[in-house]
């Protein structure tokens, strides 16, 4: 990849509003020298990012993903495609630098987030391509596993490892289950909902196929895909670090 | 970290694998482009295989970037890289020394134990077969990561050696008494599921062990059901050090700072577990064939899958009704950790409480409260009209005891300590914990404890103990300490659970108070005397509800935060100037330590000057050549014309400051900053720094960095440029941090005999740097400033109830000459209730500060202050400075003020006389009769404990009462402090009126805590029961202590938390 240089947005922490917005107003006093700086907080406080994000003009020579972080939106640019043995890794950067590994749509890990996994690894993963082919087949194929008579829904298993970081959680060989549907998530950020709007998705949902005694992680993933022209698309992600981070992201622009 | 990301990358390069140790089993190469030079990496299997050594500087995101053919980033334990260097061996060793002459001191107290002693021996043993690697930890691994972050990415010298070890499968534990105990490595398994696991006697169990982790992160982590916390996970390849307790109340005796040492210190391990840190993964083939120890094997997949199910858990604390952390009516001995703030409302029929906590140290809880009695009128209706009654408390709780395996946490505390009494209480209090039940007991005297259903403990103390005298309390606001612990008795308690919903918990207690000595002579009805509750928490906020008293609700919300931790990203300063690299020479007489130089004879460098924008002013080798060329980023340097007007504009956006001068002395620079004010000093010094770094010439070696405020001399720092812009660019190793760390030093101030500066002053813009010993004068900005903003003031608590009022501020500055400038405030209130403030509290003594209202409501444009101001040093410490003018909304006059503040001393003095008369309530230019001299002698002393500042002033007060007053204050790291101030004079409780003395309770807040933007400002919410006219001072603008706050080292360490 070409060296870039790029100015955007950042993952920032969220500014506190909470117990310090309470505070701020118990001590705005005689400030004047102040008043600038609160100005510029609040302007931080509020800048509507995916406004922004909206209406920033894109260099057609990079590629870029939209992403969300705990509720904030940013613009991350691809930095590097690197190789690797289960498919290629593509590297996005945030203007802050942090990073974030996707391979073949899958998240491979983070670095620079609240919260962010390490050495992703994945045994025996079905690639996209193949679960959502077979679920749009008018006979899927008779291989798979059926989890209801009444509405088959296909069903792989495969397994991850990965460490959670900053809390050092190594998770070994957690083994997983996909499932594709038609159904949406119900968890899809406000921000990138409606640009799904009229658009017919293929849904592949993964989490831990062990019993809840057993269960290493309490995490889910979900991908969304469109076909176009004959191909099938990742048109939006998501995967949940823990039970309330999740890191969701959509290729950026929509088409 | 900058907006503008510049991604270094290297070309795809071959790869060439040299390399014949016999120690190194399985290397691999993981692409270095190697020419006709030796570029090798090895991956070792374990830690303690020798590693070969690089042949050239590279960055470590280079050396393991994926980019190689052969680099795969899932097969690597990247976690467990280990970054060596020659340079740390020598305080490695020094470290471990330490950690050896410890275990030998606690031999010599162990002797007559030979169990222990053994144990320490072996400990011993095993320390001392522990090498000594040279490891620097590396805040991150990730070389994607790494190379836009060049300031983590370490630049590997030949010298240096870089391990990548096989993935591990093995957590390590080691024992006090030099056990080794390897598990395998399962998920969801914390530290003390490894630990129990391990244990063979029964009397070896552990409170706390220490994991640390394979890239040397380490925590101290509970391990038991009293002490257990959310935690870290030990990774594979974790070591976990795991001293066992001492039996039942040994623990307590040992952890006394007199007694002899028999156990293992939090000290020895916190030592321990750095010195573990620098090995790297533990691996327990590594452990085998290096260690010889007694080592236990335990591959119990079973066993360690039970453990799966109890994942450690953090003790919730919340607020009781009154503030306190506690139950609802009853506090318990649980406390917020220290720099967290508290506010809590509680309305329980017929009391509302507003409560504030604040918690300055780990064992000393403060709490202030306002609460509504609707039993009961505040005053007369023509007073306060249907207000009810206000209450006005303060309360402090101390912890006795920290809680440990044995032993409860014990606290003591006493309710309303010095207000009027109607609620007065206190208590002794212990509670312990059980994983997630925490179980409370106690007593409680007086409101608290009016039940008195036990005879008071006390009274084998005397008879006295067991009447509770009635409460003079006069004027409100003393101490009364004849009826503390007095009185009827009774037990308090209670229990909280943890629900498995994290965030709920549910409280039953037992009430102390029966409700049939209400303040005023009421009585409230009571069905039973256990009150239940239920507390839902989110991350700052939680809202109780419950039922008490058996026929009455209560709900209760609480905000919380710890204003310690308080930290906000500069979002909106300018971005950082980018630090490119010059071949700097290091200053005379200090070692060079740029690898780049060190690297290469000087016969080899060649200086090429690129106007290339996009320079990655990176070394480049030329293999066949053998000359290496130092690429400088000349796009960007000026090496021979400075355009001061630049830098000065440069150094202005970027710091806030303004650049007077800049002088060169052979190798250095010497600028001087003046208008340098702030909290979070360092990131704005570095920013100054960069600039200076892009403008001096290539030969300047050293910055000298002069600060003033009001051309007033503060100190001046000595920054290696070298170090300085190595640290900038490049992970340092901790022997080359210090190198970096500018070196503060005393900015003398005017003497006669001193001439400063003896050189030409050249008045250009664009100037010759290669003429020495010039002053180079920065354009002098505009001698006048000013600046709008909004004001907002409250009052609570009086009979008026709340009143308030929003203004709009006009402020400006005059510069007259060095030193000497002319400031004001224009206020004009915009919003307010003023129309209900109406009462005028009675005063026997002059009425300096109980004309309040008047000051207030007399007209909407005001100018609280205008004011000469002329400061000066002179010689090394003594301040001085002269005012006159309004120099306060109630006083105007002048003065003078000295202070002797040495640099960096603990201590200093100042002494402040003032001629002052008061205003006239319109605040404009006339005065009333009343005159006075006031003024005071203050000792300042940091007193190294706790980060506590005392400031003790004595003096003639406003009302010109004489007395002292004492101002203890807590700082955090933060820049938030927190303290309380009482002010004792010769006037009578009586005089003074309602609260006897002046106190109060503040908490300051610099605004760089919690604003995107620098600014010097501080938000201080001062809590003071009653404004009145006794031990009032003035209020002055510029007190030298403030501006000379550089001059504090723990000052100058302010800065957002990491």
């Amino acid at each position: 990849m070409p060296n870039f240089a790029w100015r955007n947005f950042k993952i920032a922490p969220q500014l506190s509003c909470g117990f310090i917005g309470l505070l701020s107003i118990l001590f705005l006093q005689a400030c004047t020298s102040a008043s600038d700086a609160a100005l510029q907080t609040a302007k931080s406080a509020f800048t509507n990012t995916s406004k922004l994000i909206e209406q920033t003009s894109l260099n057609p020579q990079f590629s870029y993903l939209r992403v969300n972080v705990s509720g904030l939106d940013a613009l991350l640019v691809k930095g590097y495609i690197d190789k690797d043995s289960n498919g290629s890794i593509d590297v996005w950067y945030a203007s802050d630098g942090s990073i974030l590994r996707l391979q073949e749509g899958r998240y491979l890990g983070s670095v620079g987030f609240d919260n962010n996994w390490q050495n992703v690894s994945y045994q025996n993963s079905p690639t996209f391509n193949k679960i959502v082919t077979e679920f749009d087949r008018p006979n899927p194929s008779p291989k798979l596993s059926s989890v209801s008579s009444f509405y088959p829904i296909e069903q792989y298993y495969f397994s991850r490892s990965h460490s959670e970081m900053p809390s050092y959680k190594a998770v070994l060989n957690e083994k997983l289950s996909a499932i594709v549907s038609k159904n949406a998530p119900s968890n899809i950020p406000k921000t990138l909902k409606s640009y799904l709007n009229g658009k017919s998705l293929i849904w592949v949902t993964e989490q831990s196929s062990q019993s809840s005694s057993e269960k290493l992680s309490n995490t889910q993933s979900w991908y969304g895909f469109e076909k176009l022209s004959n191909q099938y698309e990742l048109v939006i992600g998501q995967q949940c670090l823990t039970t309330s981070f999740c890191i969701t992201w959509m290729p950026w622009p929509v088409r | 970290m900058s907006d503008n990301i510049i991604l270094y990358y290297m070309d795809a390069m071959a790869c060439s694998i040299i390399n014949s140790s016999n120690h190194i089993r399985n290397a691999r190469c993981i692409g270095i482009h190697c020419l006709n030079l030796l570029l090798v990496m090895i991956v070792s299997q374990n830690v303690y295989a020798q590693s070969t050594s690089l042949s050239s500087p590279q960055r470590l995101s280079q050396i393991i970037s994926p980019s190689t053919p052969e680099s795969s980033l899932g097969e690597r334990n990247l976690q467990g890289l280990m970054w060596n260097l020659p340079a740390e061996l020598k305080d490695q060793e020094l470290k471990k020394a330490e950690l050896l002459n410890k275990l030998s001191t606690m031999e010599l107290n162990n002797e007559r134990f030979p169990n222990v002693l053994n144990g320490i021996t072996k400990l011993e043993q095993l320390i001392q077969q522990l090498p000594i690697t040279g490891r620097v930890l590396l805040p991150q691994q990730d070389p994607r990561w790494l190379e836009v972050h060049p300031t983590f990415d370490p630049l590997l010298s030949s010298k240096d050696t870089l391990t990548i070890p096989q993935n591990s499968r093995w957590v390590t534990v080691i024992r006090d008494d030099g056990r080794i105990c390897q598990l395998p490595f399962r998920s969801k398994v914390y530290a003390q599921h490894y630990t129990s696991l391990c244990d063979i006697k029964d009397d070896a169990l552990s409170s706390w062990a220490w994991v640390v982790q394979p890239d040397g992160k380490y925590e101290k982590v509970g391990l038991s059901s009293w002490n257990q916390s959310t935690q870290i996970s030990p990774a594979p390849g974790s070591w976990i050090w795991a001293p066992s307790s001492p039996k039942l109340f040994r623990q307590t005796i040992d952890a006394l700072p007199w007694t002899a040492k028999r156990h293992y210190t939090d000290d020895f391990s916190e030592s321990f577990a750095k010195f573990l840190a620098t090995q790297g993964p533990s691996d327990a083939k590594a452990i085998n064939e290096t260690i010889k120890a007694d080592r236990t094997i335990i591959d119990s997949p079973l066993m360690l899958v039970q453990s799966q199910r109890n994942e450690p858990t953090d003790l919730k604390v919340t607020a009781s009704d009154w503030g306190s952390i506690g139950l609802m009516q009853t506090p318990s001995a649980r406390m917020l950790p220290s720099g967290s703030a508290l506010f809590n409302y509680t309305h329980v029929t017929p009391y509302t409480n507003y409560n504030f906590l604040l918690q300055p140290f780990d064992n000393l809880e403060t709490t202030f409260r306002y609460t509504t009695d609707t039993n009961h009128a505040y005053g007369t209706s023509e007073l306060s009209g249907n207000q009810s009654y206000l209450d006005k408390s303060i309360d402090l709780k101390l912890r006795l005891i920290e809680e440990n395996a044995v032993l409860p946490q014990v606290a003591v505390g006493i309710r309303d300590v010095t207000g009027t009494g109607l609620f007065s209480g206190e208590y002794l209090v212990a509670n312990k914990r059980y994983n997630n039940i925490d179980f409370s007991l106690g007593l409680a005297w007086g409101y608290m404890g009016n039940r008195g259903n036990i005879k008071n403990p006390l009274s084998i103390f005397g008879s006295g103990f067991s009447t509770r005298p009635a409460q003079d309390v006069g004027q409100g606001g003393n101490f009364s300490f004849g009826t503390y612990f007095h009185g009827p008795t009774a037990l308090i308690g209670g229990v909280q659970y943890q629900t498995p919903i994290s965030r709920l918990s549910l409280k039953m207690e037992l009430d102390g108070n029966n409700y049939q000595n209400e303040p005023f002579g009421n009585t409230l009805s009571q069905r039973i005397p256990l009150n239940f509750g239920a507390v839902y928490r989110w991350d700052n906020a939680n809202i109780s509800v419950g039922i008490e008293r058996g026929n009455t609700a209560m709900i209760s919300v609480s905000f919380f935060d710890h204003l310690s931790k308080l930290s906000t990203p500069k979002l909106s300063e300018p971005v950082p100037l980018p630090v490119s690299y010059q071949p700097i020479q290091s200053p005379f007489g200090v070692r060079n330590i740029d690898p780049k130089q060190i690297e290469i004879q000087p016969s080899q460098i060649v200086i090429l000057n690129s106007n290339n924008e996009t320079s990655l002013n990176e070394k480049k080798i030329l293999g066949d050549q053998k000359q290496t060329i130092l690429e400088i980023d000349t796009s960007s340097n000026i090496n021979s014309k400075l355009d001061i007007k630049r830098t000065s504009q440069d150094i202005s956006a970027q710091s806030g400051w303004k650049l007077k001068s800049i002088q060169t002395k052979e190798k250095r620079w010497i600028a001087t900053l003046d208008a340098v004010d702030g909290v979070y000093f360092n990131d704005r010094i570095d920013r100054v720094i960069s600039v200076l770094h892009r403008d001096a010439p290539i030969d300047i070696t050293t910055f000298e960095l002069r600060f003033q405020n009001y051309q007033l001399k503060l100190i001046k720092q000595i920054v290696n440029r070298q170090a300085w812009m190595l640290k900038h660019q490049q992970l340092l190793p901790p022997s080359y941090v210090t190198l970096a760390t500018p070196q503060i030093d005393e900015y003398s101030g005017y003497s006669p005999s001193i001439a400063l500066f003896d050189s030409k002053t050249v008045k250009s813009e664009v100037v010759n740097t290669e003429l020495k010993d010039d002053i180079l004068e920065a354009e002098r900005s505009k001698p006048w400033s000013g600046s709008t903003g909004l004001g907002f003031q409250q009052n609570i608590g009086g009979p008026n109830g709340y009143l308030f009022a929003f203004s709009a501020i006009a402020q400006g500055n005059l510069r007259l000459w060095d030193g000497a400038w002319v400031n004001g405030f224009l206020n004009l209130r915009l919003l307010d209730n003023y129309d209900n403030f109406t009462y005028d509290a009675p005063s026997n003594l002059p009425r300096v500060r109980t004309y309040i209202r008047e000051y207030l409501t007399t007209s909407r444009v005001t100018i609280p202050n205008i004011q000469a101001t002329q400061v000066i040093k002179l010689g090394d410490s003594h301040y001085f400075s002269a005012y006159g003018g309004f120099l306060e909304s109630m006083f105007g006059g002048v003065g003078g003020e000295w202070l002797y503040r040495p640099l960096n001393s603990s201590l200093a003095v100042g002494v402040d006389i003032n001629q002052v008369r008061q205003r006239d309530f319109d605040q404009r230019f006339t005065f009333q009769d009343y005159q006075v001299f006031t003024g005071h002698l203050t000792t300042y002393w940091q007193t190294g404990w706790q980060d506590i500042l005392v400031k003790a002033s004595a003096g003639q007060y406003l009302a010109g009462d004489r007395g002292m007053t004492l101002d203890m204050s807590r700082s955090f790291s933060n820049g938030v402090r927190m303290g309380a101030y009482a002010t004792k004079t010769n006037v009578s409780a009586a005089d003074f009126g309602e609260g006897s003395f002046d106190k109060g309770i503040y908490v300051a807040i610099p605004f760089d805590a919690f604003f995107t933007k620098h600014t010097a400002e501080t938000a201080n919410l001062l809590w003071s029961p009653l404004i009145r006219d006794g031990g009032a001072k003035l209020y002055r603008q510029y007190p030298l202590y403030d501006l000379t706050k550089m001059r504090d080292q723990k000052v100058m360490q302010f800065g957002p938390i990491q």
